[in-house]
């Protein structure tokens, strides 16, 4: 009994001697750890603190800009909306009165056409009608400007929604898909043609190319 | 007097009454419109049609996958088309002729060049039967 005593009492000194052993030669570091703690202490105090200083500085400077940038967004956005409803109304008002100077075409179309077919009107009248049905035929093709400049206004609308929604997302609204400009552009998309120009001689000389296309496309298929 | 009913579908209301003023103007009548692909395509299916004009940029549905659902149905494989659009490039015409219009007019168009477009077509459409 008292001979296992002794070798358990034995193992123990032989586990505290390695571990006065291990803290021998670990002796040098834990030495040193004043001096790191000094070391460390002063690139806290001379080079992380200007820094925090400088920084603390930079965004004290920065955040009144940046909110000056955010209200000046939030409002750019809210004029984007005002622009792009006017815009619509614009269209619309402009379609309302195409509408109504083809009406009136209209109805004097009808009185010309009527005036030339009527018995008592004689051949140089008949002449002078045909004349005057051609001018007002061709003001009436003249009117096509309303839906091509419908659509580059349906497309700077839908280019509005665009700035609108980028903008949105500078400011961090958390979802701009609901805001009014994003939901008309959506609706809108994809029913105009953002390249629509009203120039009838150009217009003309890209119909006579396309005729050739047409004819070549059509013989390809022929054959 | 022209007896042939014609379908005109654009989603412009201003573009409708155009063409169907040239359209009376050259003799035709008989002429319904559509503000949009699908309800053309509904009308088109209730028959009667002997040429149909179509816009191409319109909503819920555009012109040319209107003409391509059109095309694929026999009945209505040889029904004369007219794109009518102000999109012009040769990929567009390309890609209309693709779809299976008859022909093509850009806009603006002169009331000649449509009446030329559309005696061509329903010619074309006669000789065939």
């Amino acid at each position: 009994m008292r001979d296992r005593q002794m070798a358990s009492l034995m193992d123990r000194i032989d586990e505290v001697d390695s571990y006065i052993k291990l803290f021998s030669s670990n002796l040098p570091r834990i030495r040193d750890v004043p001096n790191r703690l000094a070391s460390a202490h002063l690139i806290v105090v001379e080079e992380c603190l200007p820094f925090l200083k400088r920084l603390i500085t930079f965004i004290g400077e920065t955040v009144p800009v940046m909110e000056r940038m955010s209200e000046v967004v939030a409002q750019g956005t809210s004029d984007l909306g005002t622009v792009s409803s006017n815009l619509g109304e614009i269209d619309q008002t402009s379609e309302r009165a195409v509408h109504e100077i083809l009406d009136r075409l209209e109805l004097s179309r009808q009185e010309l056409e009527s005036a030339s077919t009527s018995p008592d009107c004689g051949a140089r009248t008949r002449a002078r009608i045909d004349t005057a049905m051609s001018h007002l035929l061709a003001m009436i093709d003249a009117l096509q400007f309303q839906d091509i400049t419908s659509q580059r206004v349906r497309g700077t609308i839908h280019l509005l929604a665009e700035i609108d929604r980028r903008m949105a997302s500078l400011i961090q609204e958390e979802d701009s898909t609901t805001r009014p400009l994003q939901e008309e552009a959506r609706q809108q998309s994809g029913t105009w043609d953002d390249k629509a120009e009203y120039d009838p001689e150009s217009a003309a000389c890209r119909q006579s190319e396309i005729d050739d296309l047409m004819a070549e496309l059509t013989e390809e298929q022929g054959a | 007097m022209n007896s042939a009913k014609i379908l005109v579908v654009d989603d412009s209301a201003t573009m409708r009454r155009i063409i169907e003023t040239q359209l009376r103007t050259l003799g035709f009548n008989d002429i319904e419109e559509a503000e949009h692909g699908q309800e053309g395509l509904q009308m088109i299916n209730r028959g009667g049609f002997d040429l149909i004009l179509t816009d191409w940029n319109m909503p819920i549905m555009d012109g040319r996958t209107m003409v391509q659902a059109i095309r694929k149905q026999e009945q209505h494989k040889d029904l004369p088309i007219l794109m009518v659009t102000t999109r012009n490039t040769k990929a567009d015409v390309v890609e209309a002729v693709r779809a299976g219009i008859s022909n093509f007019v850009t806009k603006p168009f002169k009331p000649s060049e449509l009446r030329q477009k559309i005696e061509a077509v329903l010619k074309k459409t006669q000789k065939a039967a």
